[in-house]
């Protein structure tokens, strides 16, 4: 029977259920945000544990390519989680639909930069398939279900008990169960085959036949069955498939390099500096992007050296000519960026018990149409039979449209006006097609420190963001003087990046950047500026 | 309980000027333990209840409508229903109409508060503790310096700063020594972008290490010798500044700040020029020093500018003493590089020219993440930077004691490292190897440890 209420959460719906628990979608009542709550049945001590474990491991990633961990909670004796409640699909069923290369190649930025994000902060997710995977409406992924990862520390060549599923596991945990951060590699190479072949490489009828092609398959060359699949990138999952671990590429490095050369550059570029900019404090500086990542200190070496080479003054004029040229590509909005309307749905999640026969992994879900109208219930999940296991929330990002300012909504500063006509750099996007669902605009809160004298750029992220906004800096709620907006640049509906001018003296105290509406209304609360010594 | 809504709105609002709380706009979605108490998050309280009153209106009309159009059809309880509702809705639009006053009103007294706290002006401090330890010499600690800052602009064209340094903060003079120096404190009048004035005592704009001397910001614990020995740094002075920016595009800025100051005096010695730096108020031959330096920067991550001094430095007003500077700051992902190369000549009458020159280099890369992220749980963005340095200065110049013409040299590694957990607190660790040919500049031929801690709040 469904509860009316799991804590203080409104239940509003049953999205899944398994032997070991179930997932209802759920609304906090005081915020009006739709949540997924995550129950565990029974008394089973092993499962309590990895239920907390799972929330622990959750609740110390702050990544936005990794699902989110809202709450914590005891019902009674029963312990809960509350997770952000994620639309879209999971990846398994969306890779079987036509995707274009683009779209994939958001995905594989997502999910690499999620893992490495993980790997940085000493977790190990060991159960990366497609369907821990949830692609979301506006084309970006998000990695869920940590529910039998463990603390890299220590772990690196401790041995334990086989956890999985046999096609995505790695042979050496086969082998003698030492799992190393080349086994998430490993698993998300597979991941990534099967996303561009659309078969996994080593499924079988049976689970043993399974584990007998991990151990002895030499998966085809990737291009056998994907020509056009640049030859780069082929070669970079290849190379994270070999069966020694010794032989695979250390991180991610590889495989996000060679997407972006895929790309053409500016697409995986984008995406990532959208993932810079996260949702929490620790977030916003994720893992240290892989060098092949990184190209702009490259460029900024290139720059120092011919700089110093020639003298001060040729520095000056080279200076001077950069500058009257292009200011900065505008990043290419990758196709799957684009919001397109999406079925709500949930996915039920892979197994918490080491014991549960990958056979017995539920499959998706509720019929749904990729880019069809947006149905009218918040999804459907099609429950899962007993012996299924304990599924997974299918993650959030949960619009809040509580939360979001109507349009019709009065200003509270209607007469706030820029400071500076911004330049309005506006990036092509796809409009989100009819049907869509309008999401209002919001940012995450976030605090920037800037110093007096300079200029710096100020990533706002949120959603529902909009070319036609525009940015202002106030100070209380009024104009501020003293700081000045440059450039705005609409990068994705995602995330603007505004270029600001702090002058000489500037009072320093604190500032915040809110986005106005064409009407002059304020759209959005603001982004916190700190001007400091 | 309704009529009392405004006056709890106005108590909150005074409440708020008087604590100088910062209002900043927040949304409905603004976190309740930060806003739960400013008049925003009533404005986000009222907003809220406005979409509710909203959205209980349209459903309301919504239902009017269907049972409008059952009436015609319906019996007489229906229509009760009917009317009931229209009542029921009435209500709710005066309802409707008063929250929206209330929440105007009290737009109305956050734009005058915001206005208020626009003009007041901000404080803001920093400080250091050092510990040295030189080889040769007793250890010290030493609380080195605490400074306030203010920082105001009451009209958008109109702004001041001001710097207040407490060294050594112990009594003033005495026995305990000490001292209190202005170090700055301008008052600013901005013309255009491109012009701006500036009076009052200035921070010449002379190399990078001078107009930004904060000491928790450099991730050394010592000035660099040239910045002691060559410029001397801090080196304030009173006089009349000139100061403009003229953006390129939106990426670069080109800087310009000239000054006439009272200038250095004639304390020009073989170990450096810090003692002729003269007191405010004071102009040993009436000559103003003419000061400059020309910038360009773009957004934080480099930074170059060149500097020059020209001016008559002794009594009678004959000798000038002039110089020129180079200073670099430039960032590579997680790599900073910083230097500056400093060159000053005082003619002399009879004997050789006074010649000081001295850089440094220092290269500083900054970690963050792994570890760190459990050293500095908590906090947002913690640092562990790695820096070396290396410092070099010659000074030929007359002994101020025997005036015997001498040539000094002095050179310096600095290795160690910064710990920040976040912005406002910095540890930091060197150890430095100094080696001199004849008279010291600063630190003399010593080795040592060097720590401190920093703070800017």
């Amino acid at each position: 029977m469904t509860p009316a209420k799991i804590g203080k959460y409104t239940v509003v719906d049953l999205l899944g259920r398994g032997g070991m628990g179930e997932v209802y979608l759920g609304e906090d009542p005081y915020i009006g945000r739709r949540v997924a709550i995550k129950v565990i049945k029974g008394a089973d001590p092993g499962a309590r544990d990895r239920f907390l474990h799972e929330a622990k491991v959750i609740g110390g990633l702050a990544h936005p390519a990794i699902v989110s961990l809202l709450d914590f909670d005891f019902s009674g004796d029963e312990p809960f989680l509350v997770m952000e409640y994620l639309k879209g699909q999971g990846l398994d069923a969306w890779i079987k639909e036509p995707h274009s290369l683009t779209e994939q190649l958001v995905v594989l930025d997502d999910v690499c930069h999620a893992l490495s994000y993980a790997h940085e902060s000493g977790v190990l997710h060991r159960d990366v398939k497609p369907s821990n995977v949830q692609v979301l409406p506006n084309g970006h992924a998000k990695l869920m279900d940590f529910g039998i990862a463990r603390a890299a520390a220590g772990k690196l060549t401790a041995t334990g008990s086989v956890m999985g599923t046999p096609e995505y596991m790695a042979p050496e945990i086969l082998n003698d169960a030492a799992y190393s951060p080349r086994s998430d590699l490993y698993a998300c190479a597979v991941l990534l085959y099967e996303m561009f072949t659309g078969a996994n490489p080593f499924a079988a009828k049976t689970v043993a036949a399974a584990l007998t092609n991990v151990l002895t398959l030499n998966p085809p060359d990737i291009r056998a069955a994907r020509p056009e699949l640049p030859k780069r990138l082929a070669e970079a999952v290849m190379a994270c498939l070999h069966k020694e671990p010794a032989l695979r590429p250390d991180g991610f490095g590889a495989l996000l390099a060679a997407a972006r050369d895929a790309a053409g550059g500016p697409p995986p570029a984008a995406i990532q500096e959208t993932r810079a900019l996260p949702q929490t404090p620790s977030a916003s500086r994720p893992s240290p992007p892989p060098k092949a990542a990184a190209p702009e200190p490259r460029r900024s070496m290139a720059r120092w050296m011919w700089g110093t080479g020639t003298g001060l003054i040729v520095v000056l004029g080279t200076m001077w000519a950069v500058n009257r040229g292009p200011v900065a590509p505008g990043p290419v909005e990758p196709a799957a960026a684009s919001p397109s309307p999406e079925a709500i749905t949930a996915t039920p999640g892979p197994s918490l018990s080491p014991t549960s026969p990958p056979a017995a992994e539920p499959t998706a879900v509720a019929p749904r149409t990729r880019r069809g109208p947006r149905e009218p219930s918040e999804g459907s999940v099609a429950s899962p039979s007993r012996e299924e296991p304990m599924p997974t929330p299918a993650p959030i990002a949960t619009p809040a449209p509580s939360l979001s300012a109507s349009p019709a909504t009065p200003s509270p500063t209607p007469r706030t006006t820029p400071l500076v006509e911004p330049t309005v750099i506006a990036t092509p996007v796809q409009a989100p097609p009819s049907g869509a669902s309008p999401v209002a605009p919001r940012v995450l809160a976030g605090r920037h420190q800037v110093r007096p004298d300079s200029s710096a750029d100020i990533d706002i992220k949120g959603e529902g963001l909009r070319p036609d906004l525009k940015a202002v800096v106030l100070q209380g709620r009024l104009p501020a003087t003293g700081i000045r907006i440059l450039r705005q640049e609409f990068v994705n509906s995602g995330l603007i990046r505004v270029r600001i001018l702090i002058e000489a003296a500037t009072p320093l105290r604190t500032y915040s950047i809110v986005f106005q509406d064409a009407s002059g209304a304020m759209v959005t609360q603001g982004v916190q500026v700190e001007v400091v010594l | 309980m309704k009529r009392s809504k405004p006056i709890v709105i106005l108590s909150c609002a005074l409440l708020f000027a008087a604590l100088t709380a910062r209002a900043q706009p927040k949304g409905r979605d603004a976190r309740p333990p930060e806003t739960s108490a400013t008049p925003d998050a009533r404005v986000a309280a009222l907003q809220t209840e406005l979409d509710r009153l909203r959205a209980e209106m349209a459903a309301l009309r919504d239902e009017i409508q269907r049972l409008r159009a059952e009436a015609v059809k319906a019996d007489d309880g229906l229509s009760a229903r009917l009317l009931a509702l229209e009542a029921r809705q009435v209500k709710l639009e005066s309802e409707f109409t008063r929250l929206s006053e209330e929440l105007k009103r009290t737009g109305d007294a956050l734009d005058q508060i915001s206005e208020g706290e626009g003009k007041r002006p901000s404080i803001t401090v920093y400080g250091t503790l050092q510990g040295v330890s030189y080889t040769g010499q007793d250890s010290i600690l030493d609380a080195e310096a605490f400074e306030i800052v203010l920082s105001g602009r009451p009209h958008p064209r109109l702004s001041f700063f001001a710097e207040i340094e407490f060294e050594r903060a112990a009594a003033v003079g005495g026995p305990r020594g000490g001292e209190v120096v202005l170090e700055q404190a301008y008052a600013s009048y901005s013309f255009a972008q491109i012009f701006s004035v500036r009076t009052g005592v200035l921070l010449v704009p002379f190399g990078n290490v001078n107009v930004d001397h904060f000491a928790p910001l450099r991730d050394v614990v010592r000035k660099p010798l040239v910045s002691y020995a060559i410029a001397p740094s801090d080196w304030t002075d009173n006089g009349i500044q000139f100061t403009g920016r003229r953006l390129a595009g939106t990426s670069w800025l080109f800087e310009y700040e000239a000054a006439l100051i009272a200038g250095l005096d004639s304390h020009l010695t073989s170990v450096g020029m810090r003692e002729a730096r003269q007191p405010f108020g004071v102009d040993n031959n009436g000559n103003k020093a003419a000061v400059g330096r020309f910038a360009i920067k773009r957004s934080t991550s480099f930074e170059t500018g060149i500097s020059a001094y020209t001016g008559k430095y002794d009594d009678a007003n004959r000798q000038r003493l002039n110089g020129w500077a180079a200073d670099l700051r430039a960032e590579f992902g997680p790599i900073r590089l910083t230097g500056e190369y400093d060159h000053f000549t005082a003619n002399t009458t009879i004997a050789p020219k006074t010649q000081l020159a001295g850089y440094y280099v220092r290269a500083s890369w900054d970690i963050r993440g792994g570890v760190l992220r459990n050293l500095a749980r908590g906090f947002d963005d913690p640092r562990f930077t790695l820096v070396a340095q290396y410092d070099w200065a010659r000074i030929d110049g007359p002994n101020a004691i025997n005036a015997r013409f001498e040539r000094n040299r002095e050179i310096g590694i600095t290795a160690g490292f910064a710990y920040r957990p976040s912005r406002q607190w910095v540890l930091k660790v060197n150890y430095e190897k100094n080696q001199i040919t004849n008279d010291a500049l600063d630190r003399g031929d010593r080795r040592g440890w060097l720590g401190s801690v920093g703070f800017v709040f």
